[in-house]
């Protein structure tokens, strides 16, 4: 099996742990995922991907202009938060509502994607995560319901690529959590590959 | 029940008519240290810190870049005759360990004794199952030996490349599975990749 966990940490103004969800059970590997996973391990290009305004789009396997696959090392892919919380379905193609970057009201600025470079070994198995900080200068609080994930790649238009991003995570949380103004949140994603 | 649910499951082709007989899908279990640093790799978009290990035990530094045999490191596309990557199959009993690089005795391509013919591994399309998303990777293989052969294990190989762009194997799936393919039999084994919400 392999399993899909996630943790908000909430920080207050100097840094200190306020709360902590721990590891959550996550749910939600979207159809997008899925495909992904098909289109990499046949080596070929697909279609039929459908991106965040539910668009489907073609995917160039070997072009790497701007999209390489579940790259989160760019800051338009990776972990993302949202307020929505329409429960998920597999078809899912974007956040309910996804918070934007920026200072401004019902904004959060998010940081650059903390890289964990490596594995490690569990009881059960072998674990890696990526991360992702979110800061309140919006000057009210904001409550995050949803994190997901979204990669990016690239579609051939046949003058040359276009890229793309379509969403492969979405998780609505049990209880929604609170990041007051001048407070931070650190969303991780956990993936436990086990015997 | 989250993450990606593996199932497995062995088809017969019935030897008259080449109709496929379904079996049983039941439960797969083991996702192997390759797998984890393969995608740990590729979601970081960086050569793998660490040395890995392929399938003949050697160690190398995998590289994050695109091949064109390799693709982007998850590939098992293997052709037909080809029994280095995609879905294997073997004859070991030990018990899977987290840390298994290859197949505890791997059953070779061919007609000798003891041997199957590999046939071209299949990517079924994204379609879906209750629940979310299945992908299928699928693999047949022949009994041309003479004799009856058991399988005991069945495994799948992802192909990569170090970062002198060589190409290399490596197992991310390992289970042990018991699957008697009579002399002049085909059956053909599944991996089920479903992805729940």
């Amino acid at each position: 099996m392999m399993k899909l966990s996630y943790q908000l940490i909430v920080k207050d103004k100097d840094g200190n742990i306020k709360s902590d969800t721990g590891k959550m059970d996550a749910h939600s590997w979207v159809k997008q995922a899925a495909q992904f996973f098909e289109f990499n391990m046949k080596n070929a290009d697909g279609s039929g991907i459908k991106d965040l305004n539910s668009i489907e789009r073609a995917w160039d396997i070997s072009s790497n202009t701007v999209g390489i696959p579940f790259d989160i090392s760019d800051s338009t892919t990776g972990v993302f938060v949202g307020t929505g919380s329409t429960a998920v379905t597999s078809s899912d193609v974007v956040l309910d509502a996804a918070i934007p970057d920026g200072t401004s009201a019902g904004r959060l600025v998010h940081g650059a994607p903390t890289i964990y470079e490596g594995i490690l070994g569990t009881s059960t198995g072998w674990t890696h995560l990526i991360e992702r900080d979110f800061q309140n200068d919006s000057g009210a609080t904001i409550t995050i319901n949803e994190v997901g994930v979204y990669t990016k790649y690239d579609t051939n238009t046949g003058a040359g690529t276009s890229p793309n991003t379509s969403m492969l995570i979405r998780d609505v949380l049990g209880t929604g959590v609170a990041v007051l103004d001048g407070e931070s949140a650190v969303v991780r994603y956990f993936f436990d590959w086990d015997v | 029940m989250s993450g990606i649910r593996l199932m497995t499951q062995w088809d017969t082709v019935d030897k008259k008519t080449g109709l496929v007989i379904p079996g049983e899908a039941v439960p797969g279990h083991s996702w192997v240290k390759g797998a984890a640093q393969i995608f740990s790799m590729r979601l970081n978009n960086l050569d793998f810190p660490d040395l890995v290990k392929d399938t003949a035990g050697a160690t190398f530094t995998l590289d994050k870049d695109y091949g064109a045999s390799t693709g982007w490191g998850m590939v098992v596309d293997a052709a037909s005759g080809d029994d280095t990557h995609g879905i294997q199959v073997g004859t070991g009993t030990t018990a899977v360990a987290k840390a298994n690089h290859q197949l505890n005795t791997k059953i070779a391509h061919g007609t000798g004794s003891g041997q199957l013919e590999y046939k071209a591994v299949v990517v079924g399309p994204t379609h879906g199952i209750s629940g979310g998303y299945r992908v299928t990777v699928s693999r047949q293989f022949d009994n041309n030996s003479g004799a009856t052969i058991t399988v005991q294990e069945c495994g799948m190989v992802w192909t990569c490349q170090d970062t002198s762009l060589v190409q290399k194997y490596v197992l991310v799936l390992h289970d042990l599975q018991v699957q008697a393919i009579l002399n002049t039999e085909s059956k053909i084994f599944k991996y089920h990749l479903d992805f729940l919400v």
